[in-house]
């Protein structure tokens, strides 16, 4: 690759701004429910009907499937309804009040004791902190909610587009810290969440998504890996400069 | 994977590239950006510095238990990385107060990913458990509009605060609802508790008070100690008693347990162990009155000084003979000698045992015969506490180092202070359980059913705060019949409950409350057992999610309703009720510490010389130190009690009254087992009945003799479906000889959880005990249930 090449630059970044765009979705979607206004615009958009065919893995392609049938099924629904459905769904899988069928927090799954404010949260705090960044709702909802990772992924990747559209010395490193937040965290319990979802989730939605998910962040973390040998000379070159 | 392609490649590929940006362009759209509205933000400046040290906080968690222990936070930047507990060297005085796996494991608890989060309202039918998430601001709306309401459309009688000890601290969660409706003009008020009903009430109708026990420093100094249904190993009585018993242990004492089950006390200390069937202790305790009479090892002297009614010679004048309660015993009023043989055949215990324990109690002076409060929970539960009240008189065992008057025995040395209710303009009471009645035909309750302080209830309860607790549903009786209460909404108008978790109560409410736990509140606390100490409960780390202190939103509503200068006293937060609560403990304990200190070391000590004795004053020195009972004497006969007029259930001297539901009814035909509960070592009676780590120490279980399990087809680890007309319960069994032929018993506090035929499936005690209330207290007969157990 001829990173210096205007096209292969301006192709790297269309590519960065598709994962940002992917990640800062899967966040909001894991985060919130969703207004009827965005469901509706989903649905008729449906940008899973193309997706379908592309072969990125066995999680990608259910969830591409899951999906595209959930828009054209819900195509006549009442969006009001369907967002209604929909917040009672995300409230029983994340938020309670009963027992949580998915707690979306990172402790829960790799911390000794399943709780939420563990030492997990606080890893999780300074990740955010070497980006002078912080929780909206610090020290009351935990820093490690899959939400909330999956939009720092995003944020660091638009940092990514601004380094490669200035200080392209410092990509190197956000690669490096996209590998590692990535593979360290995200994947690293991310699967035993999303497969919660799948398994206890009654809405077609949530399991499409849970699978488009977890398909996309095992792909991104190969992505991530070729893209940091494409650019570990560029970035020697820059160090001995 | 050979046959999928790489993210790099298919991004590469320009038309499935187009795929993608397809799916960006929508989710670049429609979602919220860092920085926007979601959930991280740019770090402030005076944020940045990283606190990275570990502080260690001291606290306590003060839920429903008979114990208050030491818990150390051990916390970083407001994470509790662990927790650990009392470490400071043993002083026999005043030991460690050391936490057992309950304490040890609150940090697992409280920080559950299950907890409640935001202020929910009902959106189903009640009880169905459905909710849908609400502001703060409109929860605190609708609950001064509804009190305003309900206060009005049916007077401030109608408005009532379920009992609710979910915290059980200075800062009280119930006692703040209450004064939050005093200065509403008023609230139904509740007497008793479902602790210690039937002994509160009956006690002081021997001793003219409750508070009849010595400091447990003291059993060192007794030869035998006689547990009667006393089981501090689980149920926690203070967290020093288990240590005190060891003491006595080591020093000579003798320990017999008497208790239909083998308990963890009896296991770790007992000397012997008398099984006997539920309902009837009294049978033992008149047989055991019987021996000492006929063999004369009562204590004539101690008898004629200080009691009254005890025999014919010292009875209120104008009783007619034969009814103190010699004559009782000995059969000259009813022509039935209470002989051991006639006890055996009620209770299950060998004459012989009989005979053997009263000698025991009667000639190893000083003796202890120390009454837990299980015994008391039947549906006769007055006559066991005054019937051991008249055996330590006839021993001789009140007031003397190494005794124990029996009864409630309380004993409390110090005075702490706490938050004031306020005076309640309504003067009714009810019974604590007779709520459930109160709502259906409040009006028609009068002194029959216990009221108090009025001729008839001013009206049938239509509204009810439960602030921390689970006694709306779970820890009362007849859950099925409670439920169908209150699911009618024409009956309670309006219920708002304050919990940590969806517990059983809390599916009922129709405003649900995110409480914040210990760890997110300062508070003061003791044990309800025995201890002399006090402990300040440091809030640790900021509440999780939108979960508050109920004084937090308390203080709103107050303001809604036009007195929040007067309901906070200018006590902004609860932090400055501690300091309160310190200030008015100084007034009654000069020595104690500073605000500051007692902060800082989390625990405030006092050490004796001596254990306190009761009535030790009206041993000495009679004259001038009378009990504080109508005569000033001993009341073995009572006379309060005989102008009643209710003697076949309210006997002036304590008797053996067949129960009902008790072995000897009819109905054992239908439901040949008795079934008890008892407090178990994983719970604080429903708190932590969530928490998995205490799953696994012990999990929810039935005991049941191997007689018993064998003719029913059950083995150690099946199911059983135990029932009874009230309900159905589904619980494993545990097949053990450590308790009785005839008797089975459910730990009490599994969350109720029924299935679609209604059959709980958590082994919740409480679908199958009943209402009806003992005669004279008015208080809860848990444990006086018949059931049928099936294997499932």
């Amino acid at each position: 690759m001829h990173i210096e090449g205007n096209n292969s630059l301006k192709q790297l970044e269309e590519e960065l701004i598709i994962r940002k765009n992917i990640y800062n979705f899967l966040g909001a979607y894991f985060y919130n429910p969703q207004s009827a206004e965005e469901l509706k615009k989903l649905i008729e958009e449906n940008p899973f009907e193309e997706l379908k065919n592309i072969h990125l893995n066995e999680y990608f392609m259910k969830g591409t499937d899951l999906l595209e049938e959930f828009c054209k099924n819900n195509l006549e629904t009442e969006p009001q309804q369907l967002s209604k459905r929909l917040k009672e769904e995300f409230y029983r899988l994340f938020i309670g009040p009963e027992r949580l069928k998915a707690p979306p927090y990172e402790s829960v799954y790799l911390g000794k004791d399943k709780i939420v404010f563990d030492v997990q949260t606080l890893q999780i705090r300074d990740c955010y902190r070497c980006w002078g960044l912080e929780v909206e709702k610090k020290y009351q909802e935990p820093d490690d909610h899959i939400g909330i990772e999956l939009q720092f992924m995003s944020y660091l990747i638009d940092q990514a587009v601004l380094s490669l559209n200035g200080k392209k010395e410092t990509l190197y490193e956000n690669l490096l810290d996209q590998q590692y937040f990535l593979s360290q965290h995200i994947l690293a319990f991310g699967p035993d969440f999303f497969q919660l979802v799948i398994h206890n989730t009654q809405e077609d939605f949530y399991q499409g998504l849970a699978f488009l998910a977890h398909g996309f962040i095992k792909e991104d973390l190969n992505y991530l890996r070729q893209l940091q040998k494409e650019w570990e000379p560029y970035f020697k070159m820059a160090q001995a400069i | 994977m050979s046959e999928f392609n790489g993210f790099k490649k298919v991004l590469n590929n320009p038309f499935s590239r187009r795929s993608f940006l397809k799916l960006s362009a929508v989710a670049a759209g429609t979602t919220a950006l860092v920085g926007c509205s979601s959930s991280l933000k740019t770090i402030s400046e005076n944020t940045v510095a990283a606190d990275d040290g570990i502080k260690i906080i001291p606290t306590t968690g003060p839920n429903n238990c008979g114990g208050r222990c030491v818990i150390k936070a051990h916390v970083k930047d407001n994470v509790i990385m662990r927790i650990s507990t009392d470490t400071e060297t043993d002083d026999p005085r005043n030991p460690q107060i050391r936490a057992c796996v309950r304490g040890r494991s609150y940090r697992k608890y409280f920080l559950s990913p299950d907890r409640l989060k935001y202020p929910m309202k009902r959106v189903g039918k009640r009880g169905e458990g459905k909710f849908e998430r609400i502001t703060w601001e409109e929860a605190v709306e609708t609950i001064a509009s509804e009190i305003k309401r309900i206060g009005k459309e049916y007077g401030p009688g109608s408005r009532y605060v379920n009992y609710a000890w979910g915290y059980n601290a200075q800062i009280h969660p119930m006692n703040l609802s209450k004064r939050l409706l005093a200065l509403d003009g008023g609230y139904l008020q509740f007497y008793n508790t479902y602790s210690t009903a039937a002994t509160s009430f009956a006690t002081p109708y021997t001793y003219g008070t409750a508070s009849t026990g010595n400091t447990p420093d003291d059993w060192v100094n007794s030869k035998l100690l006689i547990l009667w249904g006393f089981n501090p190993a689980e149920t926690i009585h203070g967290s020093q008693t288990m240590y005190r018993l060891r003491q006595a242990k080591e020093a000579g004492a003798k320990i017999i347990v008497v208790d239909p089950r083998y308990t963890d006390t009896a296991v770790g200390f007992a000397d012997e162990w008398i099984p006997l069937l539920p309902t009837t202790d009294n049978a033992v305790m008149d047989a055991m009155a019987y021996v000492m009479i006929t063999e004369n090892l009562h204590d004539q002297a101690f008898l004629d000084k200080y009691c009254l009614g005890f025999d014919e010679e010292h009875m209120p004048e104008g009783i007619y003979a034969g009814n103190s309660y010699k004559s009782y015993v000995l059969g000259e009023s009813d022509g039935v000698p209470k002989t051991p043989e006639w006890a055996e055949k009620i209770s299950k215990v060998p004459a012989t045992t009989i005979r053997h324990l009263a000698r025991e109690y009667a000639t190893n002076k000083p003796a202890a015969l120390i009454q837990g409060w299980g015994p008391q929970r039947h549906a006769y539960g007055e006559q066991p506490v005054r019937g051991a009240t008249v055996l330590a008189a006839m021993t001789g065992n009140v007031g003397i180092y190494g005794g124990w008057a029996s009864g409630a025995g309380y004993a409390g040395r110090q005075r702490i202070g706490s938050i004031p209710i306020g005076e309640n303009p309504v003067k009714a009471k009810i019974s604590c359980f007779l709520w459930t009645d109160a709502i259906v035909r409040g009006t028609e309750m009068g002194a029959k059913d216990g009221v108090q302080g009025a001729d008839r209830l001013p009206a049938n309860i239509k509204l009810i705060m439960n602030t921390a607790g689970n006694t709306l549903i779970n820890q009362h009786s007849d859950i099925n019949k409670t439920a169908e209460i209150l699911q009618d909404e024409s009956l309670v108008e309006f219920i708002v409950c304050s919990d940590l978790f969806m517990s059983p109560s809390a599916k009922f409410a129709d405003i649900l409350l995110p409480g914040n736990s210990f760890f997110e509140r300062n508070n003061i606390g003791t044990p309800w057992g025995y201890g002399d100490y006090v402990m300040y409960a440091n809030k640790v780390i900021d509440n999780l999610y939108e979960s508050r202190s109920e004084y937090d939103w308390l203080v709103e509503v107050a303001d809604k309703l036009g007195f929040k200068d007067k309901f906070t006293m200018g006590n902004e937060t609860e932090e400055d009720w501690c300091r309160y609560v310190v200030a008015k403990t100084q007034e009654n304990h000069p020595e104690f510490p500073s605000y500051d200190e007692f902060k800082k070391r989390g625990v405030y000590k006092w050490f004796y010389d001596k254990p306190y004795v009761a009535f030790k004053k009206q041993i000495e020195d009679p004259e001038n130190n009378p009990f504080p009972t109508p005569s000033g004497k001993i009341e073995i006969f009572s006379q309060r009690l005989y102008e009643m007029n209710e003697p076949k259930e309210i006997p002036a001297v304590p008797k053996y009254i067949s129960s009902w539901e008790g072995p000897e009814d009819p109905l054992t035909e239908k439901y040949p087992l008795q079934c008890i509960g008892w407090h178990y070592k994983r719970r604080s009676h429903s708190t932590h009945d969530n928490n998995p780590w205490m799953e696994e120490a012990a999990r929810q279980e039935m005991w049941m003799n191997p007689e018993d399990a064998k003719a029913r087809g059950i083995k150690t680890g099946d199911k059983a479906k135990v029932f009874n007309d009230r309900g159905t319960t589904i619980i494993p069994v545990l097949v053990t000889s450590r308790i009785m032929p005839g008797v089975v018993a459910i730990p009490q506090g599994g969350w109720y959880q029924p299935n679609e035929k209604g059959e709980d499936i958590r082994g919740s005690i409480n679908v199958l005990t009943s209402l009806r209330p003992t005669p004279l207290a008015k208080g809860n007969p848990q444990h006086t249930n018949l059931v049928e157990v099936i294997k499932q």
